[in-house]
């Protein structure tokens, strides 16, 4: 018997079995797909905001407190974080006079911001067009490899006792009333408490034990630019209006320094719609452009996700003894992850005496410097040349996860130019095409 | 000396012939010697095609050093070895030759849809790419593609590149040009750029700068640049 069970590991559900892992409990975490956040995680903008309006929202709460919390959990789980700093720039001037009061706003909430004039804004950021007026700068605001954030938390999780069983969706749930017993193709899983952490199909397994919500996805798509470089800061336009379903999204970057622009937000009937359209694509340029005096060259990728929207909050409740729903976790859940966690945990300590193990265990962290990569050199290669990724570390994170896309999203290689995507597919093919799972390897 | 980055067909033939007028040369690679053309002989139709510049290479790999390293930046020039990093103050001649522009569609993105390098990497490793394959764009190295999956494989074609995909676990259909293709698999060529992921700064010869899948231009850049730099 299972003190807990996790149903999903998108970045919600992973924090969550993180979290868990440092108490003396027994957690199980189920997954549908072949390896964590590769589903609303992966597709996301990998952004950790630096807040959410409007401020009295749950969501907003745990978004500050998330911000403030990653840097530590970086540090902790060994994932790459950067604070790069989001520039909101006023195009007319009925935005440029709200900075000061834009400013005080933030500041009250806790925010740090300061003030750019046009001059100190073109230096920042050489593309911007001239006509901007000025703007202001957040500090706070980061970038993260969304799906290597979540794997290095599940990683520390399955150090420290958690188990994983990937491949295995929930597809019923019978209350037996002191347990819940989780009915897959892998069999019968038995927990005493279930959390809900299935995303976008979270109010399927709500429905499962009885409680209706429902929960509708948002699209939303991004463009991938090969211009590494093209602005240093996430850059966005002080909204004339602020939308209340979207922060607008903008002219971002990736982790690894690419233009990402996007997200916009399309409302879709179905949860598998995750295709991108021609107008979309369109739409986003001609909504970004006029904030430079460029487009960045040459689109590399266009990529859709799905938010899982349940009304305008996050939904994190217990609405039947010992099931505990983390649903709705739309954005900003990947900056409120750490903070969810924490609120989980104290929500979990009702059915359990807590006990802190003595000792964790810590994942050991590669080295990307220079010296590091020559040593590894004599035994080891390099196999993408854009991240400089090595041969061992795309079969250590094989060995793991058995999916093509997961060494891909986790390693990062692959994702800038068709050089090494074959070499990959090979290194893979060898190894874990044998004993592949039923979901086809995507090769793509 | 000159530092050459990259030992495929061009890297090797710029050296061949420099070390030929006498001057001394090092050539880097982070792989084996012989770039692509070194793929390329693993497909008879495409050994065939590329046959000559293939043996040209072969002679010059027999007759040059290749250094196994990692060039990270030019000026100077920084290479990444085994043994350390070595720093080396000369300049840098960019042969790292080719890539083909990401593939990237409208519509979802499930797995089988490649770009023509990638397809003809994994054929040439002995993978089986699909079963009706949709070749889009136009190359030469399409008609060449063709021949070659069309032993084995259903293959149609269409010249437009803006194409939407469908399917989900793998590619079911394809709409360009308001046609609509059932297929699997999806060879997508968006053209090439260099492939210069350090963006190191020198003269670019070959590959580099042809941007293509045509060895006689790559051949003609690379002498054009010996005659004009080393004329005798
Ligand atoms: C376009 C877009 C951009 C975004 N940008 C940002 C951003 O920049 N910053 C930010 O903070 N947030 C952002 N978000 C929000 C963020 O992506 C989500 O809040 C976060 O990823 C939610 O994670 P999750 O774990 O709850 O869901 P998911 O990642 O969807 O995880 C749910 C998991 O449950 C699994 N599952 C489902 N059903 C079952 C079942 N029956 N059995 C077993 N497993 C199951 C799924 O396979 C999946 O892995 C964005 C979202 C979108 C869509």
């Amino acid at each position: 018997m299972n003190d807990i069970a996790i149903i999903g590991a998108g970045v919600t559900g992973s924090f969550i079995a993180k979290e868990l892992s440092k108490y003396d409990l027994k957690v199980l975490v189920l997954e549908r797909k072949l390896a964590p956040g590769l589903e609303q995680t992966k597709a996301c903008s990998g952004i950790i905001h630096p807040f959410q309006l409007p401020f009295k929202l749950l969501r907003s709460r745990l978004c500050l407190e998330g911000n403030r919390m990653m840097d530590a959990e970086a540090e902790e789980l060994g994932f790459q974080f950067k604070r790069v700093g989001l520039i909101t720039v006023a195009k007319n001037p009925i935005t440029f006079l709200a900075i000061p009061l834009i400013i005080l706003y933030l500041r009250m909430h806790g925010v740090r911001a300061e003030a750019l004039s046009k001059k100190k804004l073109l230096e920042m950021e050489p593309n911007i067009s001239e006509k901007v007026y000025g703007g202001v700068f957040i500090p706070s605001a980061g970038v993260v490899n969304p799906v290597e954030m979540t794997a290095k938390a599940c990683m520390f999780a399955k150090l420290n006792g958690v188990e994983f069983v990937y491949g295995c969706e929930v597809v019923g749930i019978e209350n037996r009333g002191d347990h819940f017993v989780l009915k897959t193709k892998k069999g019968d899983f038995k927990a005493k408490v279930v959390i809900n952490c299935a995303g976008i199909y979270a109010d399927e397994i709500a429905k499962m034990v009885g409680y209706e919500m429902k929960i509708i996805p948002g699209k939303g798509t991004h463009i991938v630019f090969a211009d590494r470089g093209f602005t240093n800061h996430l850059v966005v336009a002080i909204p004339l209006k602020p939308n209340k379903r979207t922060k607008g999204g903008g002219a971002l970057i990736g982790f690894d320094g690419k233009p990402l622009w996007g997200p916009n937000l399309v409302d879709v009937e179905s949860k598998e719609d995750t295709s991108v359209k021609r107008e979309e694509i369109e739409g986003i340029i001609a909504k970004f452009s006029p904030l430079f005096r460029k487009t960045p060259k040459e689109i590399i990728a266009v990529y859709a996700g799905l938010r899982s929207i349940a009304g305008s909050d996050f939904v994190i409740n217990e609405p039947i003894e010992r099931f505990i729903n983390v649903a709705g976790i739309q954005s900003p859940g990947l900056t409120a992850a750490p903070a969810i966690a924490k609120m989980v945990l104290e929500m979990v300590s009702r059915h359990f005496e807590l006990r802190r193990k003595q000792s964790l265990v810590r994942p050991v962290r590669a080295s990307k410097n220079e010296e590091s990569i020559c040593s590894s050199l004599s035994e080891d290669e390099i196999v993408c040349l854009c991240n400089m990724v090595t041969k061992k570390q795309i079969l250590e994170v094989a060995e793991q996860f058995k999916s093509f896309d997961a060494v891909k999203q986790i390693t990062w290689a692959g994702m800038d130019c068709e050089k090494c995507k074959a070499d990959i597919m090979k290194l893979l093919g060898d190894r874990i095409l044998k004993d592949r799972e039923e979901e086809e390897i995507a090769w793509s | 000396m000159v530092v050459i980055v990259g030992a495929g067909y061009s890297g090797l033939l710029c050296a061949k012939r420099l070390k030929e007028r006498g001057v001394k040369v090092r050539v880097f690679d982070f792989r084996e010697p012989g770039g692509e053309l070194l793929v390329f002989t693993k497909i008879p139709e495409f050994r065939e095609h590329y046959g000559k510049f293939i043996d040209e290479m072969n002679s010059a790999i027999s007759e040059v050093e290749v250094e196994r390293g990692c060039v990270v930046s030019a000026n100077p020039v920084k290479v990444l070895t085994p043994m350390g990093i070595e720093i080396i103050n000369d300049s840098a001649v960019i042969a790292a030759g080719a890539v083909d522009c990401n593939p990237w569609t409208y519509g979802k993105r499930p797995p089988g849809v490649f770009s023509p390098e990638t397809a003809i990497k994994l054929i040439a490793y002995g993978y089986s790419i699909g079963r009706r394959i949709l070749l889009a764009g136009e190359d030469k190295v399409l008609d060449l593609l063709e021949t070659v999956l069309g032993r084995k494989c259903e293959v149609e074609r269409t010249k437009s590149t803006e194409v939407y995909v469908e399917g989900d676990k793998r590619v079911q259909s394809v709409e360009a040009d308001g046609e609509e293709f059932k297929c699997d698999t999806l060879i997508l060529f968006r053209g090439r750029k260099t492939f210069n992921p350090k963006n190191l700064q020198g003269e670019l010869i070959g590959n580099a700068i042809v941007k293509g899948y045509d060895y006689s231009s790559v051949k003609k850049s690379v002498e054009d640049y010996i005659n004009l730099k080393y004329s005798r």
